[in-house]
C-alpha cells in the first residue's frame, strides 16, 4: 500500500450519480462515524438497524470498523463465520454471500470481525470495490458502522455514503473529536472533488488557523479567490455545497445535553456557513449497559427504555429524509 | 451562506431588516445564550478568540440596531432604503430616471429591491409595526396606463392635500405613519410609457396606536385579496374628500392592497403639468402625505386589520426535507425524566411545557409584495439572499444546475417546455420559500411574452 494510493480519494462523483441505467441500488447508504471511540457508534448502528427493519425496511448492517468490529455482539448474535475480510482477501466474490441473518426480519449483517493481520487495512482498490458492491445491494438501507479516528479509511467510507451521521456525546472530549471528524471529512471531500486545486489546504487554513488569527469560513475563501481567480472561486463554491452530515447526541442526561445537538448544528452554520443537520438524541440509559452485558440488542431486551425510544426517533427522522 | 464576519447586523442576529427593537433584543438574548462562553457545543469548533469575536459581533449588532439614529446610518451603508421617518433626507436623493427592476435590484442588492418602511412612532405608546413596500415599477403592470401621470404626486399637490385634510382633522395628524418614496421605473422590455414610469410614487402606510398593522398584505398572506385590503384602502373610502375614492379608482393601480393611490388621489390642484416641472424631488416631503393618509385612516379606523397582519407574518413556506423532531424530543424529555426517576439521581428538571426542536431553524420566507413579477434575476437574488449556491439548490430541488442557470439567466429559449418549466419553477419557489403558484405564473408570463415576440 503506497502513500499515493492511500491518499487517492474515491471518486465520489461517479459513485453518487450512477444514472438511470442502474439495475438495483441500495436506496440510501448511511455511514455512522464520530471520531472518538466508545461513544456508541456501534450501539446506535445496531439498534438503528433493528428499528429501521421493524419499520419494514430491508436493512444491511456493515461492520466497517475493521479491526474493532463488534456489531454482532451488539446485535446479540455469535461471530459470523464469514465477514468483510473474506471479501477483501478474495475468498468470496460477492458481498451478497457475506450477508448473515440477525434474527430480525429484514436485517442482515456483514461482519467485519476477523483475526487476520491485514484485514484492517484494505487497499484502496479493495475499498472501492467493496463500496461498489455495497451500492448494488438490493435493500432500502445500508448502514456502515465506522471505526473511531479520522483515518482515510474511515473518512472515505463516511464520504461515499449518501448520509453521514456523526455520533457525539455531550461532553468536551467527544464534541472536540466530532468537530475534528467533520472538518477532516470536509477537507477530504474538497480534496477528492477537486484534487488539482489546493482547496482543502486553503479552506483548512481558514477554518482552523494555526497562527492565532480568527477562524474564517470557506465562503470567505471563495470571496478572496474571486478577486484573483474567479473560475477557481466558482469551482470551490460548487464544491462547498452538498456536504451535509447529521449529528446524533448519545448518552444525553440533562436538559442541556439535549440542547447540545441543535446548538452544535447552528454554531457550525454560524461560524462556517456550512450545513449540519440534527437527527436526534439518545438518552443515557442503564438499559443499554444491561443489554450489552447480557449480549442482547437493546431494542429487543428493553424496547420500552428511554434509549430505545431515542433510537426509534432517529429511525423515524432517517425515514423522513426520503419523504 | 456567509459566516458571521461577512454578515450584516441583521443576519448576525438572524432577524429580518424590518425587525423591531423587541425582536432584536430577544434574538440577541437567544444567541448570546446559545454561544455563551461556557457552552460546551462550541468546544473544539473554533478557538476561543473566534467565539469571543462572534459575541462581540452580536453585541455590536444589538447596539447599532436598537439605536434609531445609528440604525438609520447603518441601513444607508448597507444599501437599505431609509426607514423613512417623515422628512428623512434620503428620500429626496432617489434618482428620478427610469430604471429597470433588474437594475434596481442589482445595484443595491436584494434588500434594496424591497424597501422596509417604518415609522419613528412619535407617540410613545404606539407599537412599532413594520411594513414592506415594493419599488413601484417592479410591479410591472403589463399594460401601461396613460392615465397615470395625472395622478402622480408632486410636492405641491401632496402638501396641499395634506393641509386640506389635515385642517379638517388636525388632532389626528400626529398619528404615527410610515412613508416611503420609491422611484417608479418602467420595466425595460414591457412598458413603453416613460412618463408614467418616471413619476415618483408616494406610499403612505398609516398606523394607528392600537393593534400593529402591516399595511400592504404580503403575498404569502393566505387571506383572499378581498379581505386583505389594508388600512389605506379602507381609509380612502372614509376620507373626507369624496372625489378621492373616485380618482383612486381612476388611477387604477391594479392591486387593491396597495395604498399608493390614496395620497395621490387626494391632490386636487396642480394636476398633470406639475409633474414635468418637478418630477423627482417631489419625493422630498414625505411627511405631508403621511399626515393626509394618517388623518384619513384615523377618520375611520378599521378594526379588521389585525387579521391581515397575522396572516402576513411568517407562514413558513419553506419545504426543505428536514425532519422535525419536535414531538419526538418532547417525548425524549419525558423519557429522560421518567428514567432518571428510576435512577438514583434526578438531574432533569421537570418542565411544564414540551420543548420544541427543529433540526434547523427555517428561514423566514421573503415577503415579496404583491404585484412583483418574478424574473430570473429576482429568483437569483432570493437564492443569494438565502445563501444557497446553485449546486446546493440543485441538490435540494433535484433540478439540474443547467436548468437553474437558464432560469436565472432568463434564457427562455434554452428552457424546457412550459409544462416542465412550471414544475421546475414550483419546486424552485418552494425551496426558496416563495409562493410557487405566483412564481410560475409570473415567470411563465415572461416566457410567453418572449416567445410571442419571436
Amino acid at each position: 500500500m503506497t502513500q499515493e494510493n492511500e491518499a487517492r480519494v474515491i471518486d465520489l462523483v461517479r459513485a453518487r450519480a450512477e444514472g438511470p441505467s442502474r439495475k438495483t441500488r441500495a436506496r440510501r447508504i448511511i455511514a455512522i462515524g464520530g471520531g472518538k471511540g466508545g461513544i456508541g457508534k456501534s450501539l446506535v448502528s445496531a439498534n438503528l438497524g433493528i428499528a429501521l427493519a421493524q419499520r419494514g425496511a430491508r436493512v444491511v448492517l456493515v461492520d466497517a470498523d475493521l479491526g474493532g468490529a463488534n456489531l454482532h455482539t451488539c446485535l446479540g448474535i455469535p461471530q459470523p463465520a464469514v465477514g468483510l475480510s473474506d471479501f477483501v482477501e478474495k475468498r468470496v466474490a460477492r458481498v451478497e454471500e457475506l450477508l448473515v441473518p440477525t434474527g430480525v426480519d429484514g436485517l442482515s449483517l456483514v461482519s467485519g470481525a476477523s483475526d487476520g493481520l491485514d484485514a484492517a487495512n484494505p487497499k484502496h482498490s479493495q475499498k472501492v470495490k467493496l463500496l461498489r458492491h455495497l451500492r448494488t445491494l438490493d435493500v432500502d438501507y445500508v448502514l456502515l458502522d465506522l471505526g473511531a479516528g479520522t483515518s482515510f479509511n474511515v473518512l472515505d467510507f463516511f464520504l461515499v455514503a449518501d448520509t453521514g451521521v456523526v455520533v457525539m456525546l455531550p461532553e468536551p472530549t467527544s464534541i472536540e473529536n466530532a468537530y475534528r471528524f467533520i472538518k477532516a471529512a470536509f477537507f477530504r471531500r474538497l480534496q477528492g472533488t477537486l484534487p488539482e486545486d489546493e482547496f482543502a489546504q486553503r479552506v483548512g487554513t481558514a477554518i482552523a488557523p494555526r497562527d492565532g488569527s480568527p477562524a474564517r469560513s470557506p465562503w470567505d475563501v471563495v470571496a478572496d479567490l474571486r478577486l484573483t481567480d474567479p473560475a477557481a472561486a466558482t469551482r470551490l463554491e460548487h464544491a462547498l455545497g452538498g456536504f451535509h452530515p447529521w449529528i446524533v447526541i448519545n448518552q444525553a442526561r440533562t436538559r442541556a445535553d439535549f440542547d447540545v445537538g441543535p446548538t452544535v448544528a447552528s454554531a457550525w452554520k454560524k461560524f462556517f456557513g456550512l450545513e449540519l443537520g440534527y437527527l436526534g438524541s439518545v438518552s443515557h440509559d442503564d438499559a443499554v449497559w444491561q443489554a450489552v452485558r447480557s449480549r442482547k440488542a437493546l431494542m429487543h431486551a428493553f424496547p420500552e427504555s428511554a434509549a430505545a425510544g431515542g433510537v426509534l426517533r432517529l429511525a423515524e427522522n432517517l425515514i423522513a429524509l426520503d419523504r | 451562506m456567509k459566516s458571521f464576519q461577512s454578515q450584516t447586523h441583521y443576519e448576525v442576529l438572524e432577524v429580518s431588516v424590518g425587525a423591531d427593537a423587541a425582536e432584536i433584543r430577544s434574538a440577541y438574548a437567544r444567541l448570546t445564550r446559545l454561544y455563551a462562553e461556557e457552552q460546551v457545543a462550541l468546544y473544539g469548533l473554533v478557538d476561543p478568540a473566534s467565539a469571543e469575536l462572534l459575541r462581540q459581533r452580536l453585541k455590536q449588532a444589538l447596539e447599532v440596531l436598537t439605536d434609531e439614529a445609528r440604525r438609520d446610518a447603518y441601513d444607508a451603508t448597507i444599501g437599505l432604503p431609509p426607514r423613512d421617518r417623515p422628512g428623512a433626507p434620503k428620500a429626496a436623493a432617489v434618482p428620478p430616471k427610469p430604471v429597470s427592476p433588474a437594475t434596481v435590484a442589482s445595484t443595491g442588492g436584494w434588500t434594496q429591491g424591497f424597501a422596509w418602511v417604518s415609522a419613528p412612532a412619535p407617540a410613545p405608546s404606539a407599537p412599532t409595526a413594520s411594513v414592506y413596500s415594493v419599488p413601484a415599477r417592479v410591479a410591472s403592470a403589463p399594460s401601461p396606463r396613460p392615465a397615470e401621470p395625472s395622478a402622480a404626486p408632486t410636492p405641491v399637490s401632496v402638501a396641499q392635500a395634506a393641509s386640506a385634510v389635515g385642517a379638517s382633522t388636525p388632532a389626528l395628524s400626529s398619528a404615527p405613519v410610515s412613508v416611503t418614496v420609491v422611484p417608479s421605473s418602467p420595466d425595460a422590455h414591457e412598458s413603453p410609457a416613460p412618463a408614467a414610469g418616471s413619476a415618483p410614487t408616494v406610499w403612505a402606510a398609516p398606523r394607528t396606536p392600537s393593534p400593529p398593522t402591516s399595511a400592504p398584505a404580503t403575498p404569502e398572506a393566505p387571506a383572499p385579496p378581498g379581505e386583505s385590503v389594508s388600512a389605506p384602502a379602507v381609509a380612502a373610502l372614509a376620507a373626507p374628500a369624496s372625489e378621492a375614492s373616485a380618482s383612486t379608482a381612476d388611477v387604477g393601480v391594479r392591486d387593491e392592497t396597495r395604498p399608493v393611490a390614496l395620497a395621490q388621489a387626494e391632490a386636487p390642484p396642480e394636476p398633470a403639468t406639475s409633474m414635468e416641472s418637478r418630477p423627482a424631488l417631489g419625493a422630498s416631503g414625505p411627511s405631508a402625505p403621511a399626515e393626509a393618509a394618517a388623518s384619513a385612516v384615523d377618520a375611520k379606523p378599521a378594526p379588521d386589520r389585525a387579521p391581515a397582519e397575522a396572516g402576513a407574518t411568517d407562514p413558513r413556506l419553506d419545504a426543505a426535507p428536514v425532519p422535525t423532531p419536535t414531538a419526538a424530543d418532547a417525548a425524549a424529555d419525558t423519557d429522560v425524566r421518567r428514567h432518571s426517576d428510576d435512577a438514583e439521581v434526578s438531574i432533569v428538571p421537570a418542565r411544564a411545557t414540551p420543548r420544541e426542536y427543529r433540526a434547523e431553524p427555517r428561514p423566514r420566507p421573503y415577503e415579496v409584495p404583491a404585484g412583483v413579477e418574478f424574473n430570473g434575476d429576482l429568483l437569483r437574488q432570493v437564492r443569494m439572499a438565502r445563501g444557497l449556491t446553485l449546486l446546493q439548490l440543485s441538490e435540494r430541488t433535484r433540478i439540474s444546475v443547467r436548468h437553474l442557470e437558464n432560469v436565472e439567466g432568463d434564457r427562455y429559449e434554452a428552457l424546457p417546455a412550459p409544462v416542465y418549466l412550471r414544475g421546475i419553477l414550483m419546486n424552485l419557489a418552494r425551496e426558496l420559500g416563495l409562493d410557487g403558484l405566483r412564481v410560475s405564473r409570473s415567470y411563465l408570463a415572461f416566457v410567453d411574452a418572449r416567445r410571442a415576440k419571436g
